[in-house]
C-alpha cells in the first residue's frame, strides 16, 4: 500500500511539472493568440496592438527609438525595441526568422540580407502595401523620392522587401591638416597607386601616426567588406559567369598583395585586429591620415568626442579600373513574414522612412544626424547640406555604386561589397580569416588562396551552383 | 542480497522526478545534437531542407585541416592553461596560507579577476592593454624605444593561454588554499617536533593532504576551460586563421557564421566526447597516483 502510495505521488509529481510545463507554453501561446486578436481587431482599434523590432544599437537607432512614442501617439501603435550590437543582431534574428521562431515583427536588416531574405519568404514583400495607399498617403510619403539604387538593392526580382532607414557607401577620410604640414594634396577621385604613395609619405609610426587605416578583423562585413571594393575596382571578381572562385586568377592575386602591402609599409599595426571600431578610433583620436570607410562615419568624425572634428577631408572612395568603387550599404526595416500585426508594422515603416521623420530628426537632434543616403529630398534641403559637408560625395557615391554590374567583367552576382548570395556569409568568413591570417604573416599568400579556392569551390558544390 | 533490497525499495520512486528534470536538462539537448549531427541543414537555404545525411558530416568535418589545427588547440589551451593555473594557484595558496596584516586584501585582490566577465576582461585587455596603438603596449614599448609585441598575431594562442590563466588562477587558488586551510595543525606540529623542515613539511605532508583539493580543482577547471569561450570570441575571434580557434568557438562559427547546424553538431559532439576522455584519463591518472601514493 505504501509503495503504491509513493509511486503515485512520485507519478503525480511528473505529471504536474509536464502539464506546468506544457500550460505555461500555452498560457505564452494563449498571450499570443491574444496578442493576434488584438491584432485583427486592429483596424477597429490600434490602441491594444503592440509591434517588436529588432535593430542594431547605432546611434540612429537610437533616435528612433527615442522618437517612437510620437508615433504611438500618432496611431496609438506601440512599438517595443529589442536593441543588440550588429553581430549579435544578425545571428539572433537570423536563427529566428530562419527557425520560424516569430519574435519579430520588423527587423533592421542590411542590404545584403534583404533580397536573399525576400527570396527565402522570410520577408513580407511591400509592394502590395504600396498598392493598398490612398492617394493622400503615397502623395505624402513619396516612394519615388527614395534614392533608386538604395531601393533596388533592397529589392528582389522587382519586388521590394525593406524600406531604407539609413543608407552609405564608402568614401575616403583624410587629415587636411597633416597633408598640408607635408605639403600634399588629395586628389577628387584618387587612384589607389595614389593613396599608398600619400600613405607611405604620411606614415610616421615614430610619432604614433599611421598613413592609413583599414578593415583587416577577419569577417565578410569586415575586411571583406572593403576589400571586394578594392577587388572590383582592380579588374578582378569572385566569380566568373558559370560560378566558378577566381581565387586562382592574377587580379585577386594582385589585390591581396596590395592590400598587404598598403597595410605593412603605411598601415596601423596588427591590421588583422582592426575592424570598423577601431579604425573609426584611430581616425577620431587623430593616429591615422587616411581612412577608407563607410560614408556614415562622416557624421561620426565631426561630433562626440572626435579630436579630429574640424580637421577631415573627404574624397571619393579610391579607384583603379573602375570609375566609381563605392558601396550601397545601410540599414533597411523590413516586416517578418511571420508577424501577425503586418498592416501595423507598414505604418511604422512608412513613418519611420518618411519625409517628415527626416525632419523631425533633423529639427531635433541637429541636421548633421539626419537619416543620410535615403530621400533625394535630404540632399536638396540647405539645412542638411550646411550641416553635413560629405552630402555630396555620399550621394555622387551612392548613385555610381552600380550594384547590378559591380565588376569590370560580366558576373553572375549583384554586390556591394559583398556578394548577393545566402552562402556569402559562409564564404565571406571563412577566406576574412584566412586573409587575417596572410595579414598577420601566419600564412603565405600561396596557401591562403589554394586554400579560399578549395574551401569556396566546396560550398559552391554544396550550394547547388557547380556541379 | 543489498542489491535487491535496493531494487525493491519504494523510495526510489521519489528519485523519479529528479531523473526527469536531469534528463530534461542535460540529456535530450545532448540527444538533439547528436541527431542533428546526422543531418545537412543549411538555415539560409531553406529551399534545400533537411535531409538525413548518414556520416557525411561527420567525414567533411574530419576532412578539414582546420578540424585538426582547432582540436589541437583546444587540447593545447586546455593542458596549458591547467598547469599553469594549478602551478600558481598552489604557489600563490602556499604563500597567503598565513597570517601578515592586510592578507585578507591581498586574497580578495587576487580572486578578482574571477569575478570579471569573460567579454568585459577580453576587451579591457585587448583594448586597454595589448592594443599596440592606444594600449599600454604601445606607451611601454614607445618609452622603450622598441617596436609594440603583436599579442594577437601568430602566437595569438599564447596570448590566449595567457588571459585564461590570468582569469582562471584565483579559482585554482581558492581551492587549494581552502585544502591548506584543512590541514589539521597537530599533524603539521608534530611534524615540526620530528624536526621536517617547511620544504619537507610542504612535500610530505602538506600537498599530499591537499591532493583531493587539487584533483578538484583541475577537474572542473578542465571543463570550464574547454568551454571558453568569451575571451576567444572578443580578442581574437579565433583568429589568425583558427590559430587561436578552440571547439567552442569554431564550433559557434561553422553555426552562425556558415549557419550549417550539422558540421557545427559535429564539432558539439567532437568537444563532448574530448572532454570525457580526457576526464576519464585524468580520473584514472589521479587515483592511479593516489594508489601509488598509498
Amino acid at each position: 500500500m505504501n509503495k503504491q502510495w509513493l509511486k503515485i505521488v512520485s507519478i503525480v509529481i511528473v505529471a504536474i511539472m509536464i502539464v506546468t510545463g506544457c500550460s505555461s507554453g500555452n498560457n505564452s501561446s494563449g498571450a499570443g493568440n491574444e496578442q493576434s486578436g488584438g491584432g485583427n481587431n486592429s483596424g477597429a482599434d490600434n490602441k491594444k496592438v503592440s509591434i517588436t523590432l529588432a535593430t542594431v544599437n547605432n546611434p540612429d537607432m537610437v533616435i528612433m527609438e527615442k522618437l517612437a512614442p510620437k508615433f504611438k501617439e500618432e496611431t496609438g501603435i506601440e512599438v517595443r525595441f529589442t536593441v543588440l550590437p550588429e553581430n549579435e543582431l544578425r545571428n539572433k534574428v537570423t536563427a529566428d526568422v530562419g527557425m520560424g521562431a516569430g519574435s519579430f515583427d520588423i527587423v533592421t536588416l542590411g542590404t545584403y540580407e534583404v533580397p536573399f531574405w525576400g527570396n527565402n519568404q522570410w520577408l513580407e514583400p511591400l509592394n502590395p502595401y504600396f498598392d493598398n495607399m490612398n492617394a493622400e498617403e503615397s502623395e505624402e510619403y513619396d516612394k519615388d523620392d527614395l534614392i533608386q539604387p538604395v531601393i533596388n538593392a533592397l529589392s528582389y526580382d522587382g519586388t521590394v522587401y525593406g524600406l531604407p532607414f539609413y543608407a552609405e557607401s564608402t568614401m575616403m577620410f583624410y587629415r587636411k591638416d597633416l597633408f598640408e604640414a607635408a605639403g600634399l594634396t588629395m586628389p577628387e577621385k584618387p587612384t589607389w597607386d595614389e593613396i599608398y604613395d600619400l600613405a607611405v609619405q604620411l606614415h610616421n609610426p615614430d610619432e604614433g601616426i599611421y598613413g592609413i587605416c583599414m578593415r583587416g578583423l577577419p569577417g565578410w562585413g569586415q575586411n571583406m567588406f572593403i576589400f571586394t571594393q578594392m577587388l572590383h575596382t582592380f579588374g578582378g571578381k569572385w566569380f566568373d559567369m558559370d560560378w566558378n572562385p577566381q581565387f586562382d586568377s592574377p587580379k585577386m592575386r594582385e589585390t591581396f598583395e596590395f592590400y598587404k602591402k598598403l597595410l605593412t609599409d603605411a598601415g596601423e599595426p596588427s591590421p588583422h585586429t582592426v575592424g570598423y571600431t577601431e579604425c573609426l578610433t584611430l581616425m577620431s583620436s587623430g593616429k591615422a591620415a587616411m581612412w577608407m570607410d563607410a560614408t556614415v562615419s562622416g557624421g561620426t568624425l565631426m561630433s562626440g568626442d572626435s579630436q579630429v572634428k574640424d580637421k577631415i577631408g573627404y574624397a571619393m572612395a579610391p579607384i583603379v579600373e573602375k570609375p566609381y568603387s563605392g558601396a550601397v550599404g545601410g540599414w533597411a526595416l523590413s516586416i517578418v513574414s511571420t508577424s501577425k500585426h503586418k498592416e501595423e508594422a507598414f505604418r511604422f515603416l512608412t513613418w519611420a522612412t518618411s519625409k517628415k521623420y527626416v525632419e523631425m530628426v533633423g529639427e531635433e537632434f541637429g541636421w548633421e544626424r539626419a537619416p543620410s543616403g535615403t530621400r533625394v529630398s535630404t540632399y536638396e534641403n540647405p539645412k542638411y547640406k550646411e550641416a553635413a559637408p560629405f552630402a555630396e560625395i555620399t550621394l555622387e557615391s551612392i548613385n555610381n555604386a552600380n550594384y547590378e554590374e559591380p565588376a569590370v567583367d560580366p558576373v553572375p552576382y549583384k554586390s556591394s561589397g559583398w556578394v548577393s548570395i545566402p552562402e556569402y556569409q559562409e564564404i565571406g568568413d571563412q577566406v576574412g580569416q584566412l586573409f587575417g591570417a596572410y595579414l598577420a604573416g601566419a600564412k603565405s599568400l600561396d596557401d591562403m588562396l589554394k586554400e579560399a579556392q578549395d574551401f569556396t569551390t566546396q560550398v559552391m558544390k554544396r550550394g547547388g551552383y557547380l556541379k | 542480497m543489498e542489491g535487491r533490497i535496493a531494487k525493491k525499495d519504494p523510495i526510489r520512486w521519489l528519485a523519479l522526478p529528479g531523473i526527469v528534470i536531469v534528463a530534461l536538462v542535460t540529456q535530450i539537448p545532448f540527444i538533439a545534437t547528436v541527431v542533428l549531427s546526422f543531418v545537412r541543414w543549411i538555415i539560409i537555404r531553406p529551399d534545400q531542407g533537411i535531409q538525413f545525411v548518414g556520416f557525411q558530416n561527420f567525414l567533411h568535418v574530419f576532412q578539414t585541416k582546420d578540424t585538426y589545427v582547432v582540436i589541437g588547440n583546444t587540447v593545447v589551451i586546455m593542458l596549458a592553461s591547467l598547469v599553469l593555473c594549478t602551478v600558481l594557484g598552489t604557489c600563490l595558496a602556499i604563500m597567503l596560507n598565513r597570517d601578515f596584516p592586510g592578507v585578507h586584501i591581498v586574497r580578495t585582490l587576487i580572486i578578482l579577476p574571477f569575478f570579471v566577465m569573460d567579454a568585459v576582461a577580453g576587451i579591457i585587455w585587448k583594448t586597454l592593454i595589448l592594443n599596440p596603438s592606444f594600449g599600454f603596449n604601445y606607451y611601454i614599448s614607445h618609452w622603450l624605444g622598441v617596436e609594440p609585441i603583436d599579442f594577437f598575431g601568430s602566437h595569438a594562442i599564447i596570448t590566449i593561454i595567457m588571459l585564461i590563466v590570468w582569469q582562471w588562477t584565483p579559482f585554482f587558488f581558492l581551492i587549494i588554499l581552502a585544502g591548506f586551510q584543512g590541514i589539521p595543525a597537530d599533524i603539521v606540529e608534530s611534524a615540526k617536533v620530528d624536526g621536517a623542515n617547511a620544504w619537507r613539511r610542504l612535500i610530505s605532508i602538506e600537498l599530499p593532504s591537499i591532493r583531493n583539493h587539487i584533483q578538484v580543482a583541475v577537474m572542473l577547471g578542465l571543463i570550464f576551460i574547454l568551454k571558453v569561450f568569451g575571451i576567444i570570441y572578443v580578442t581574437t575571434t579565433g583568429g589568425p586563421g583558427v590559430l587561436s580557434s578552440n571547439l567552442p568557438f569554431y564550433a559557434y562559427r561553422v553555426a552562425f557564421n556558415g549557419w550549417n547546424v550539422g558540421n557545427s553538431a559535429v564539432l558539439s559532439v567532437i568537444s563532448v566526447a574530448i572532454t570525457l576522455l580526457l576526464i576519464i584519463w585524468l580520473y584514472r591518472f589521479m587515483n592511479r597516483r593516489t594508489g601509488e601514493a598509498d
